[in-house]
């Protein structure tokens, strides 16, 4: 059975691109446009992983972490944040949040997937 | 979720079924219904077969278990194991969990 | 999301991968070679084939993967760049694009790309590792010392934060992710620290690991599989080759009993006492601690990551037909803003003229800003051509260097597409047959290296390119013959220079004695005026025997949106590109000298074309809701006006019944049924719903003084 692996980012872009590179590697995929968006997906399914981006709108990704973390059958959940370069502060946010794995945009597909991989595998 | 029967059974000895997923998003749940507070009887079978997930969380539950009941003077055996259970076994070399036989020990030979 | 947009990415990425590779190959090829270059071509063959991976393009991962072990090598000084590699590593690059541009299944059925791969392969072989073997390689290099040990196993001893489970960081994920970079040769699992069950927090990790793992990887790879939870964790990492001195200091930094460690130790059979021979390597250089300090995952942008030449926030991408769709919105916009104007002006409101010239305002800024998205600057195009004249220049065995002008100068981005094979035609005819080679320089006295000049500069609301050479100028003579001969024109029939210049590009034309594989077939040269002026654009060529020639392309500024000026001439409208125009003039106040259509305008002699003589029209008598419009077109002599326009260094006059004015509009370009027709440029649509022609003023000019000089030579032959 695949493992789902939730992506939630603003950008269609970065979605596309996250989609894409994990779904060739035998990783299910479900995109959400914003924090709350992402809340919404998560819907009672199995998610292995969730990677999110910071700034978003609706709701950021450090607030969607921290309700994440809230939801019984989510907060062990781990998460990978997608920052920019030299943002410290947002990253200290979201590991103090409980979201400890980052990954600095702009990223390449090999790395985002090697990351992935080294917390849950296909 | 995982879903955890306890029989004492007459022959003196405690049968402990886990089925489900016995993972860190049920063992929390598990400990405080079943095994905060647990007494044993002189031999413990563990039944392993109908577990569908498991993870590290799962398995220090049952490592923890057995120690428990060690500490006691009892002794333990694990009947039988899921596809899951063996795959974890296998991966962390865990002896104790591949060895069907009745044993009085975690299997770890060394001085401690 | 289609797979298509995804490999989309992959295609442009590549590409912009492949065209810094090639300037980074002509800076070496040019005699700057330093690691910097080095590690950025390797970089970008790196990230070619990882990206390439992901998608399964194994055609292309085979391939870069060769190469990009060559350029490890050399960045690793373990191999010497010269002449002859860079030669090679060219054409694997250019090997690269083609294969880039082909899916798996295009690219099995091409066995002729596929030998050509085989073969770069085989001569890239010298340089490269014995065996090339598919092993990842780490791109960035450890700093110090690294082993080169790849036998005997890694020892890693694991002591995670307890959290790592709340987390979501299970080492089984670890562990099992480990196992892709290797084989677990052995791994126990200490159980030391799992409390009974009274004590138990059933949500804390308490189990920690030694692992003994055989890997060719090597220590960052490995360390980077931990990246996420060093946390309040104690990492330890030994490599093969590990003495006894690391396993008793990492005995003893770690909390378990010390003889228990040994037995744990040797049960993962990497153990080494104390008393063993020490291997070679130094003894402080193998013990790796990890400190909390994260790893960076990703590529910094600013020095890994050299796509962006500009600062990396200030560029994005954006689709171009999305671009294209907004242009013809706004042309829409400006087209019915024109109308609003005209319908303003009838109701001789004021306040909202004023609106509606605030609303012009505004839509001509929009307007602007717009068509500037589209622009881009000439120096990519220009930049190829390095590498093209460094190839010929190889391949004719001459010596010619290139000088870059005025690369910032922008044009509309699909002329940059367009623009460039014709520029090539005419840069590698210039190197062929314009530039001469060392031997007949020295002889001429000219230096043994020829020059080549590629100029862009913006002139009258259009973009001039000119490629310029010192060679040997056109041959007239030959080029006279060649015509005769091709029955292009008559034995006796006179030409200025500026005519017979141009018999060049008259299809079926080539004086090359002999057809070379670049140019001078005969196909070149007017498939190359076809081009530009399929762009609304014209050619110029200027030549001086001995000296050299210049060939001057103008194309306008944007095919989309002009400032005109209209006018009308016998009911028919057209409209006057306003960067062309000097002034407006009366034309029956000034005097018509020798009755050639010249008047003379402050001294100089500025020959004149009337609309309705050029395009044959009738005098029209449309009903027009203006009286004195109707009356205008009834009087025998129709006033006229003239208005003065200049291109390239030439002034014509374009004579016309009635000037209306400045207008904005939209460029439609013309149907094909217009195309013989000399003169104009495209046709728009008013305000008021009528077409109107745009003039194409060089064009006009060039007839005026054609004319002008017949006229003058019709004149002299009568005398």
């Amino acid at each position: 059975m695949s493992k789902n692996i939730l992506i939630v980012d603003d950008s269609a872009s970065v979605r596309q691109v996250v989609s894409m590179t994990l779904k060739g590697a035998g990783y299910n995929v479900i995109e959400a446009i914003d924090g709350r968006d992402g809340i919404a997906k998560l819907d009672g399914k199995k998610i292995h992983l969730i990677i999110s981006d910071v700034n978003m709108p609706n709701m950021d990704g450090i607030s969607m972490v921290k309700e994440v973390k809230q939801m019984a059958n989510y907060k062990f959940t781990p998460i990978i944040m997608l920052t920019t370069e030299g943002a410290e502060e947002k990253k200290r946010q979201g590991q103090a949040a409980g979201a400890k794995a980052w990954i600095v945009k702009p990223f390449e597909p090999a790395k985002m997937l090697q990351a992935v991989s080294m917390l849950v595998l296909p | 979720m995982a879903s955890i029967k306890v029989t004492q059974k007459r022959n003196n000895s405690t049968e402990i079924s886990f089925a489900g997923g016995l993972t860190i998003y049920s063992v929390m749940e598990a400990y405080q219904q079943h095994f905060e507070t647990f007494t044993f009887k002189q031999l413990v079978v563990f039944k392993l077969d109908k577990i569908e997930e498991i993870d590290t969380a799962g398995i220090q539950l049952i490592t923890s278990i057995i120690k428990s009941l060690l500490e006691q003077g009892s002794q333990y055996q694990v009947s039988s194991t899921s596809e899951p259970v063996k795959e974890f076994s296998e991966l962390f070399d865990l002896k104790f969990l591949m060895n069907y036989e009745v044993q009085s020990s975690l299997g770890v030979e060394y001085v401690s | 999301m289609s797979l298509d947009a995804a490999l989309e990415t992959f295609y442009v990425e590549a590409q912009e991968h492949l065209e810094l590779m090639d300037n980074n190959l002509l800076q070496m090829d040019d005699g700057n070679i330093n690691n910097d270059i080095l590690n950025d071509i390797f970089r970008s063959a790196h990230t070619i084939k990882g990206s390439a991976g992901i998608f399964g393009l194994t055609h292309i991962v085979d391939f870069t993967h060769v190469v990009e072990n060559v350029l490890d090598r050399a960045r690793d000084e373990k191999i010497v760049i010269e002449k002859p590699l860079i030669d090679l590593l060219f054409k694997c690059r250019d090997h690269m694009v083609t294969i880039v541009a082909l899916s798996i299944d295009e690219y099995k059925q091409q066995v002729e790309v596929q030998k050509k791969g085989q073969l770069l392969i085989e001569q890239l072989l010298p340089w490269a590792d014995e065996q090339a073997s598919l092993e990842p390689i780490n791109e960035n290099k450890v700093e110090g010392k690294s082993s080169t040990e790849t036998d005997g196993f890694w020892h890693i001893s694991l002591r995670l934060s307890e959290d790592c489970l709340k987390n979501g960081m299970d080492p089984m994920s670890f562990i099992r992710f480990l196992s892709t970079l290797g084989v677990i040769h052995r791994i126990v699992c200490l159980t030391d620290k799992v409390p009974k069950l009274v004590k138990l927090d059933p949500e804390q990790l308490y189990f920690a690991y030694e692992i003994a793992l055989e890997s060719a990887s090597n220590k960052e790879e490995i360390e980077n599989t931990f990246m996420f939870v060093q946390d309040d964790s104690h990492i330890v990492i030994l490599p093969p080759n590990a003495s006894g001195k690391d396993f008793a200091d990492l005995i003893e930094q770690l909390p378990e009993d010390n003889k228990y460690l040994i037995q744990v130790l040797k049960e993962c059979g990497t153990y080494k006492s104390l008393d063993e021979k020490h291997t070679e390597v130094e003894d402080n250089a193998t013990l790796t601690e990890i400190s909390t300090k994260p790893i960076n995952l990703a590529e910094k942008p600013t020095s890994n990551n050299p796509i962006k030449q500009t600062a990396p926030s200030k560029q994005i991408r954006i689709d171009s037909d999305r671009l294209d769709h907004l242009i013809n919105l706004i042309g829409e916009l400006v087209i019915n803003q024109q109308r609003v104007d005209l319908l303003a002006g009838k109701t001789r409101n004021t306040t909202l003229i004023e609106a509606v010239d605030d609303f012009e305002s505004f839509t001509e800024q929009i307007r602007d800003a717009a068509l500037n998205l589209r622009m881009i600057p000439i120096g990519g195009t220009f930049q190829r051509f390095k590498r093209i004249v460094r190839d010929t220049a190889q391949e004719l065995g001459k010596n010619i260097g290139l000088t870059i002008i005025g690369s910032e100068t922008e044009l509309d981005r699909l002329m940059v597409e367009k623009i460039a094979d014709p520029l090539t035609h005419i840069v590698r005819n210039a190197m062929d047959h314009g530039i001469e080679s060392v031997e007949e320089r020295i002889a001429s006295g000219k230096s043994p290296k020829g020059e080549l000049i590629l100029k862009a500069y913006h002139e009258s609301g259009h973009i001039v390119i000119a490629i310029s050479d010192d060679g040997k100028g056109i041959n007239k003579e030959g080029v006279r013959l060649k015509a005769i001969e091709k029955g292009i024109i008559f034995q006796h029939t006179e030409l200025s220079d500026h005519e017979l210049f141009h018999l060049i590009f008259h299809p079926g034309f080539s004086t090359a004695a002999q057809v070379t594989n670049l140019s001078g077939r005969g196909v070149g040269m007017d498939v190359v005026k076809r081009n530009v002026e399929a762009l609304q654009g014209s050619i110029e060529i200027l030549s001086e025997a001995g000296k050299g020639s210049e060939f001057r392309i103008s194309l306008p500024l944007t095919l989309a949106i002009i400032d005109g000026f209209h006018v009308e001439c016998s009911g028919t409208h057209f409209i006057i590109p306003q960067a062309t125009i000097i002034e407006c003039l009366d034309l029956a106040s000034h005097v018509e000298i020798d009755e050639r259509n010249c008047i003379n305008l402050r001294g100089d002699m500025i020959p004149y074309l009337t609309m309705s003589d050029v395009f044959n029209l009738q005098p029209q008598n449309r009903g027009s809701d203006n009286a004195l419009i109707s009356q205008a077109s009834m009087a025998k002599q129709p006033k006229e006006e003239l208005v003065i326009v200049q291109f390239g260094g030439n002034l014509a006059g374009i004579a016309v019944e009635r000037l209306h004015g400045e207008v904005q509009t939209v460029i439609k370009p013309l149907g094909p049924i217009f195309k013989p027709l000399k003169g104009i440029g495209g046709s728009s649509l008013l305000g008021n719903g009528d077409i109107a022609f745009i003039l194409d003023i060089p064009q006009l000019i060039e007839l005026a003084i054609d004319q002008d000089k017949r006229m003058k030579h019709i004149n002299k032959t009568q005398e």
